[in-house]
């Protein structure tokens, strides 16, 4: 088991470095010059030039990604040691404004706000997280039980019912669900609020910044019962297409589990259906759930950008979508390499969960 | 033996049904896929008649007496904040949307299941490296790859098309490939191999066309998640932009009147956009199961 995570961690690490490769050269894929781009037209050439130079973009390109990635200090003192070592030495750098790089966890600063990327994101990421995982929650509490539901009533009404029910989910554009559900149930019924994370008259003790678990921490109620309440729809919202997504691979993994010989040998032993279900079937359908669980991962942080727009969520997709409207680069790299990389440690804990359920993996 | 003529002749005039035979009728006896058949039968209708029986120019189209008025005989689906006919916009817009839908995918189509097949049928350090780059672009959430590449060239339709396109490559990439990998593996590429044909000639010839039916499934599934995507677009004002109709940008600019209760300005695009990509998704479906009996679900 241990050699199976070390190799699938291994393989990960390609992937990654591929991965800010191409979040480093998204700056670059501007037309033009990205710092025009961002300024306005009459700004002073001296003004962009300085900008040009802060960001670093009047260096060679090998040397921007080192700075990206292992800060400008390290740059600097690799130039040093390469010069030195090769008979050419220079003076030794002085580094005015360090920047420590990403991979030791410095994302540098907002170009529009100029605060430090890593604070805003430990508001954020805590925030987009709270909804998408309660929106994953809902999708398997209501998709699981409705895919094992229709492939027991395989060709009934209840099958056509919940299938017809999936594929709207899979169909339906989240922003317009979201539309829709603020103005019934915000603006016409005021069940729910229509937008942000907790009522402006609550206050709460952050230390996780996840609303409900700071809540629960402090032991204080009201803020659990208004966090909760600005939560459910913005997850049903979000929830929606992994809902319909997993109660359709639920019934084909249920229905492709139901024919095999083990279930006919469960069956034939006069086991109960319950045990037959629960203890034989499920289990075995289990694996491409887990594996679309995974990957719906990748959905939740597009859906987020556009939940998070229509709900005021102050969370990592919405100040994403902000910074693109604004051009402020360097929280568009910060923000997708976050996301990114959280996408590729979903998959490896899907690849992971996959050698718990299924044993016959670790060895392949 | 002269007794066993008859049923050998019998055998051979038999009528062989083809695989497409085989899938028509299947697709034929599916009802979701003849809903979703219906479905996109009827979008195409409206996309290709509307400018005909409801002739529209978006740029003198506002009408500032009759702004945000509720449905009524004169406008069905009454009118947005410029005065604008709602059902008129709506209609008209199925033809943008199925523009986007059918260039994006055909992007994604082209240049994705030639590098799959290709590196499939071949292998080897191309199809290592290509895969790696797969691999790589998977690593980003679609939309936030498309919303990406839109920021990167400028908000408009060209350049949500574009985007939309790259972002498919890599699903049909993956799909291709594998399928040239249990396509090349057969005996009748073998027997290509033993009459000398080029690996250009059995690439075209023989892998391709026996590949296509995935291939034809996984589009009309991607023309629907590409509608859906082209209206996200819009909806953050980075697709089709104003004054063209276009679901995404009118829910957009529906939304400023969600407080006032103008639900007509989002129900109406709101539920074109559901009913297409139910109808392409229906339709995939069907495709699939008629075309691949063994992934029937």
């Amino acid at each position: 088991m241990t050699r199976y995570l070390i190799r699938r961690l291994l393989a990960a690490i390609p992937t990654l470095l591929g991965v800010s490769v191409v979040v480093f050269l998204f700056i670059h894929l501007i037309p033009g010059d990205p710092v025009r781009a961002m300024t306005r037209d009459n700004a002073p050439e001296e003004a962009v030039q300085k900008i040009r130079e802060r960001l670093g973009l009047t260096r060679p390109l090998h040397e921007q990604y080192m700075i990206f990635m292992l800060g400008n200090d390290t740059a600097a003192r690799l130039r040093y040691e390469v010069a030195r070592l090769t008979g050419n030495p220079i003076p030794v750098p002085v580094v005015t404004q360090p920047f420590r790089g990403i991979a030791r966890g410095d994302f540098g600063n907002s170009l529009v706000t100029g605060n430090a990327i890593v604070s805003e994101l430990s508001t954020r990421l805590p925030a987009t997280m709270e909804l998408a995982l309660a929106a994953v929650l809902f999708a398997i509490l209501i998709g699981v039980p409705m895919g094992i539901l229709a492939a027991i009533k395989r060709g009934t009404l209840v099958d056509t019912g919940s299938m017809l029910v999936a594929l709207t989910g899979v169909s339906m554009p989240i922003y317009w669900l979201g539309l829709m559900g603020i103005m019934l149930f915000a603006v016409t019924l005021h069940w729910v609020p229509s937008g942000s994370r907790l009522g402006v008259d609550i206050a709460l003790d952050r230390t996780t910044n996840f609303y409900l678990l700071d809540s629960i921490i402090s032991g204080n109620w009201v803020a659990l019962g208004d966090a909760l309440r600005h939560l459910i729809l913005p997850a049903l919202v979000l929830g929606t297409v992994p809902m319909g997504v997993f109660a359709r691979m639920t019934r084909s993994s249920m229905l492709e589990a139901l024919n095999q010989d083990y279930v006919r040998t469960a069956r034939a032993k006069g086991l109960r259906q319950s045990a037959v279900i629960l203890r034989h079937t499920l289990k075995n359908a289990l694996l491409p759930v887990v594996t679309v669980i995974g990957l719906e991962t990748g959905y939740l942080f597009s859906g987020a950008v556009l939940t998070e727009s229509i709900f005021g969520w102050p969370g990592l997709g919405r100040w994403l979508y902000q910074s693109i409207i604004y051009r402020d680069y360097t929280v568009i790299q910060g923000a997708t390499l976050v996301i990114a990389v959280i996408f590729v440690f979903a998959n490896l804990l899907v690849d992971f969960s996959y050698a718990l359920i299924d044993p016959r993996i670790r060895y392949t | 033996m002269t007794a066993s003529t008859p049923a050998v002749a019998d055998v051979f005039s038999h009528k062989q049904s083809s695989l497409w035979t085989d899938a028509l009728r299947r697709l034929r006896h599916s009802s979701s896929a003849k809903v979703g058949m219906s479905l996109v039968a009827l979008l195409l209708s409206i996309a290709l008649l509307v400018p005909v029986v409801m002739p529209y120019d978006p740029r003198t189209d506002s009408d500032l007496s009759s702004r945000l008025k509720p449905p009524s005989r004169v406008h069905p689906f009454g009118t947005d904040d410029l005065g604008r006919d709602v059902l008129r916009r709506v209609l008209h817009a199925s033809r943008v949307s199925l523009r986007i839908g059918l260039i994006s995918v055909t992007i994604a189509l082209l240049f994705g299941s030639t590098l799959g097949l290709t590196c499939g049928f071949l292998g080897g350090a191309t199809d290592i490296i290509a895969m790696r780059i797969i691999d790589i672009m998977l690593a980003f959430p679609a939309t936030l790859l498309a919303i990406g590449i839109v920021a990167a060239r400028g908000p408009g339709l060209n350049n949500a098309m574009l985007a939309i396109g790259i972002v498919q490559i890599p699903a049909y990439a993956r799909l291709a490939r594998s399928v040239a990998i249990s396509v090349r593996e057969r005996e009748y590429i073998t027997a290509a191999q033993c009459v000398g044909a080029s690996k250009m000639r059995q690439l075209t010839r023989h892998v391709f066309p026996n590949s296509l039916s995935p291939i034809i499934v996984q589009s009309t599934l991607s023309i629907a998640s590409a509608i859906l995507e082209a209206a996200a677009l819009g909806f953050l004002g980075l697709g089709a932009q104003p004054p063209i109709p276009e679901w995404g940008a009118m829910l957009a600019d529906g939304y400023k009147f969600l407080t006032i209760g103008a639900w007509w300005v989002l129900l109406f695009p709101g539920v074109m956009i559901m009913l297409t990509v139910l109808g392409f998704n229906l339709l995939g479906d069907g495709l699939r199961d008629a075309l691949d009996p063994s992934l029937k679900t």
